[in-house]
């Protein structure tokens, strides 16, 4: 009776090794997942979109990156390995005060759009990072990017999102899927391979 | 400039590097998860922390379990520490033994994650330590990837990060699996007081940690047993091992679970 009510006083301990042996498979297959996923990065469109980072950065840019939640991690990760390689970059959600300030005064949408309007140089290169790709406030800073004439670069995720309709953005990867955590593991990658064709400052 | 075949290679590098690591601490993992999911549900704070580029490493997983991708995910409490970069102020001030000590490094060492995690230990803090090639500090479960590129490594620990948190809703859904007095973990989240004191030197298989050779006084039903080592008594899951266990057999023990019969 009391084993239908509460079905896991009875499954208890006895399933661990049980449940360890699942996690331990599943963990494997998530590695296996994000094999794949890395797989599908469009080689050559890095090769490309490095080479016009490159030239901007050269020119005096600097990268601008910015995204929400994860994404926002990404973005200041891809920051902290560009710095490390010598060229000036930023990435917007390292500012908590203006990011809540523009959040709780304007909106949320206009985050980062709004930091840009004073930051944003025509030589820089945006660089957005969205697992949707229709995050409002992503869509809304690379449309202030584009008209101050920076570089736009997007790394998103499932089939694109809103990004993916963008006519003008210069270069956008999409890690074709629709689970988080392994599109993430692929966006570092593919901002990893970025810096490798971009290279160190000499 | 690198080209499309360079960056293939680069990626097939990686490959590699994920997969050799995944099967060697996959079983580190899971054991890892469980504990990490006891910790939380005895009320457990994880505190991630790393400098420089795994500083935002840190500040991802605590976004990770703060707010859950998948709806319905219960949110656990986590927080890295922000203008504290050694977190020394956080562990002295906002840490509490139970709570969870996870150390992101991806180069050989770094000093200000290494005695974090050293004074996480003292105060008996669940340690966690994500590491890159170097040896990383004694902890409760530590992951070193043997890759001298960071970048690379920076993707295994995100994926170890990722799966932790995936993997600790497991747990979730077998309660009978959190509670102590059943599961025999002593105090996981409170591992100097809670545990018996190490002796042996013997190294734990799974996580790189000491674990102890204890005398069995009592088998329990359910996979457990009682054990004893300088008088102290302590409950064990004696689940993993393969052959009967009976008083008077010698376990290696660690982490609340029998990893070993000794002959």
């Amino acid at each position: 009776m009391t084993e239908f009510l509460y079905p896991f006083l009875e499954r208890h301990e006895t399933d661990l090794p049980t449940v360890l042996a699942d996690v331990e498979a599943s963990t494997v297959s998530k590695g296996a997942d994000v094999i794949e996923l890395r797989r599908g990065i469009d080689l050559d469109a890095v090769s490309a979109c490095g080479a016009a980072i490159r030239e901007r950065l050269e020119s005096g840019g600097r990268l601008i990156a910015f995204g929400n939640g994860g994404s926002s991690t990404d973005a200041q990760d891809v920051v902290c390995d560009c710095l490390a390689r010598g060229w000036p970059a930023l990435a917007l959600t390292n500012d908590a005060a203006t990011v809540t300030a523009v959040g709780n005064d304007v909106g949320f949408d206009k985050v980062f759009a709004r930091q840009l309007i004073p930051l944003a140089r025509p030589e820089d290169v945006a660089l957005a990072i969205s697992t949707s790709g229709s995050s409002p406030n992503v869509l809304a800073g690379l449309e202030e990017a584009h008209r101050r004439g920076l570089l736009t670069c997007a790394i998103t995720g499932y089939d694109g999102g809103r990004l993916a309709e963008l006519p003008w953005l210069d270069h956008l990867f999409v890690t074709r899927s629709d689970y988080v955590p392994r599109l993430q593991e692929a966006h570092a990658t593919v901002y990893h391979l970025l810096l490798e064709v971009v290279g160190d400052r000499p | 400039m690198p080209d499309a075949s360079h960056l293939a290679r680069r990626l097939a590098e990686r490959e590699l590097v994920l997969s050799s690591f995944l099967e060697r601490e996959k079983s580190g993992l899971a054991l890892c998860c469980h504990a990490l999911a006891r910790a939380f549900a005895r009320g457990g704070t994880l505190i991630p922390l790393g400098t420089g580029a795994a500083a935002t490493d840190a500040a991802h997983v605590a976004v990770e379990f703060m707010h859950p991708v998948i709806v319905g995910k219960r949110a656990l409490p986590a927080l890295a520490p922000a203008n504290d970069p050694t977190a020394a102020s956080t562990l002295a001030r906002l840490a509490a033994p139970g709570d969870i000590a996870l150390g992101i490094v991806h180069g050989r060492d770094d000093p200000a994650v290494r005695a974090f995690l050293d004074g996480a230990r003292r105060r008996g803090l669940l340690t966690i330590a994500l590491w890159g090639p170097g040896d990383p500090p004694a902890a409760d479960f530590s992951f070193a990837v043997a890759c001298g590129d960071q970048q690379t490594v920076q993707e295994v620990q995100e994926t170890v990060y990722h799966v932790l948190w995936e993997l600790v809703h497991v747990f979730f859904e077998h309660p009978g699996l959190l509670d102590d007095s059943r599961s025999g973990a002593g105090q996981a989240g409170t591992s100097a007081p809670g545990r018996l004191r190490q002796a042996s030197g013997a190294a734990c298989i799974t996580c790189g940690d000491v674990a102890v050779e204890a005398r069995v006084v009592a088998r329990l039903d359910d996979g457990f047993a009682v054990i004893e080592k300088d008088g102290a008594r302590e409950h064990v899951a004696v689940d993993l091992l393969e052959e009967n266990v009976a008083v008077g057999d010698v376990l290696l023990c660690h982490a609340g679970v029998a990893l070993e019969k000794l002959p």
